[in-house]
């Protein structure tokens, strides 16, 4: 009605600079209706793209979790071998040491052993050495 | 005891057989109490064009009862006839008839130095520096299983070797005769068993060792502590001292009458200072640094280079153990001196020892000048060069000085 109105009572001329006038200032329908559909395009865009980048981080995320899993898993095989290891090598320290003592022992009791037999070798001829002096006939011993 | 000497290439071999009467145990002069492993030993003498078995028979009988003087009870044997006044020392000092009697008394000019490579005998090669060095050298017994390998007599060697003076490395396994308490000479006399077989190829006359004050005069080491004017093993009448003077070797103790401060003064101001070793346990390089005598001759050392003591040895230790006891220890002129000269001794191992001893540097002083009837003690013929060098670098004790020497261990 107020179109018509206007196009009725204002001449074409004044309205032509009206219009050019409120067109300077205001934005057309047209391009408003533009501008919303560019927006909500850009928004549905938007809403995709993060959409996408949320997908994208989760399948990282994913990814990284797999390979962690293996990482662990490999790792828990690491500790049992190390620890079968480590008991295998105590295991030897343990018959090493064992085996150093036992060397140990026996070159004591053996050098003390050899001591004795020393000892036993002088008193022997001690006891030869006084049984010769008692029988002045016999060949000397050595 | 019978005693029989075999000589071949450069190597002198004995053998004794014990008479009904002797004994596998016995005492060392000094009382300690020993125990006999075997009857065989060797002397290595240097390799040397032409020599022969040609050696006075009162010489090899000296080494011989160096080594069978502990079992012998009544009677010894030699395998060669000794001269009547060797026959007499061995008689006069040990109650034994020896014999073959039939030889003549040897006697010789030379002075030669039984060089351990410690300070006291670098202190008497100092004194004497053209006499030659004879160094005893442990070696491995054929018959004995060496379980003391951790004695390095090889470092020692080499070190009296790199003094660059005249010396004689003679070795022997008589240290393995011994099985208690532990491979060492039966007689500390045995370590001349080199000089004595060299002696007259050497026209040795004396020999000299670093016996010092404590062992000639205040009874130290193993004896029994106290003043021993008459020491059987070390005064020049006793009855080494006569048997050696009897086979034409009299011993000589150039440092008899002076400390182990003063023998270490006069050690570490020589121009062998770099070859002086009292540690048999460590390499080459340098001395162990943990065994009791490292410890011992550092609190000697630090008290002469008035210093703090420098160690790695605690009071919890086993060879720090030791000095938390009350007196008397092996030494303890030294400790004393120790204790009056080192600062901060309040702060280390020695603290209770320090306690015990109240040692002043007023009280040890005697322990830095020499004892004068050492000097009269030493062969005319060598006096005079001790006297000089005494007057010149220690000085003489005055007569209350003498007189804490003559008291030692009295009361």
């Amino acid at each position: 009605m107020m179109r018509f109105v206007a196009r009725v009572l204002v001449p074409a001329r004044l309205r032509r600079a009206f219009r050019s006038r409120l067109d300077a200032r205001y934005i057309t329908k047209a391009d408003h209706r533009q501008d919303v559909r560019s927006l909500r395009e850009e928004y549905r865009r938007l809403h995709q793209e993060a959409k996408d980048d949320r997908k994208l981080d989760a399948e990282h995320a994913l990814r990284e979790i797999e390979l962690l899993r293996h990482e662990v898993a490999a790792l828990r095989d690491e500790v049992v071998r190390l620890r079968d290891a480590t008991k295998e090598s105590l295991q030897k320290v343990k018959s090493v040491s064992d085996g150093a003592a036992q060397a140990r022992r026996l070159a004591t009791e053996g050098a003390g052993a050899i001591d004795h037999v020393l000892q036993s070798e002088v008193r022997i001829w001690q006891a030869i050495d006084t049984l010769a002096s008692r029988m002045p006939d016999a060949e000397p011993v050595r | 005891m019978r005693v029989k000497w075999t000589f071949d290439e450069d190597v002198w071999r004995l053998t004794f057989l014990l008479d009904p009467e002797d004994e596998l145990t016995g005492t060392c002069t000094d009382g300690q109490r020993l125990e006999l492993r075997t009857n065989t030993c060797q002397v290595r003498l240097p390799p040397s064009e032409g020599r022969g078995p040609d050696v006075h028979p009162d010489l090899l009988a000296v080494v011989a009862w160096t080594v069978t003087a502990p079992w012998t009870r009544r009677r010894v044997t030699f395998d060669r006839p000794i001269s009547p006044a060797l026959a007499a020392a061995l008689h006069d000092g040990w109650g034994v008839e020896a014999g073959p009697v039939g030889a003549d008394q040897r006697s010789g000019t030379q002075l030669a130095i039984s060089y351990s490579g410690g300070a006291d005998s670098m202190a008497v090669a100092a004194i004497f520096p053209d006499a030659p060095f004879i160094h005893f050298r442990r070696i491995s017994h054929p018959r004995v299983p060496n379980r003391w390998a951790d004695y390095r007599s090889d470092v020692t060697a080499r070190l009296a070797r790199e003094t660059g003076r005249d010396v004689t490395i003679v070795e022997s396994d008589l240290e393995f005769l011994l099985k208690f308490p532990w491979p060492g000479f039966t007689e500390h006399h045995a370590v001349a068993a080199g000089a004595l077989l060299l002696a007259d190829e050497m026209d040795l006359g004396g020999i000299a060792m670093g016996y010092e004050i404590g062992s000639r005069w205040l009874g130290g080491d193993r004896y029994v502590h106290r003043f021993t004017p008459d020491n059987p093993m070390w005064s020049a009448s006793g009855q080494w001292g006569t048997l050696f003077e009897a086979a034409g070797l009299p011993i000589v103790l150039p440092v008899g009458g002076i400390s182990e401060a003063m023998t270490m003064r006069i050690a570490l101001g020589s121009e062998l200072r770099d070859q002086v070793r009292w540690c048999l346990l460590g390499p080459h390089s340098g001395a162990c640094g943990v065994c009791g005598k490292c410890l011992y001759k550092e609190l000697i050392q630090a008290a002469v280079e008035r210093r703090p003591l420098n160690t790695t040895i605690t009071a919890t230790d086993k060879v720090g153990r030791k000095w938390q006891n009350p007196p008397p220890y092996g030494g303890q002129e030294m400790i004393e001196y120790g204790i009056a000269h080192v600062p901060g001794i309040e702060n280390t191992l020695f603290a209770k020892a320090a306690e015990y001893l109240q040692a002043s540097k007023e009280s040890t002083r005697w322990l830095e000048h020499c004892y004068a009837p050492a000097i009269e003690e030493i062969p005319e013929q060598w006096r005079k060069q001790v006297d000089a060098f005494m007057v010149d670098n220690v000085g003489l004790m005055t007569e209350d000085e003498a007189r804490r020497v003559e008291t030692w261990g009295a009361g």
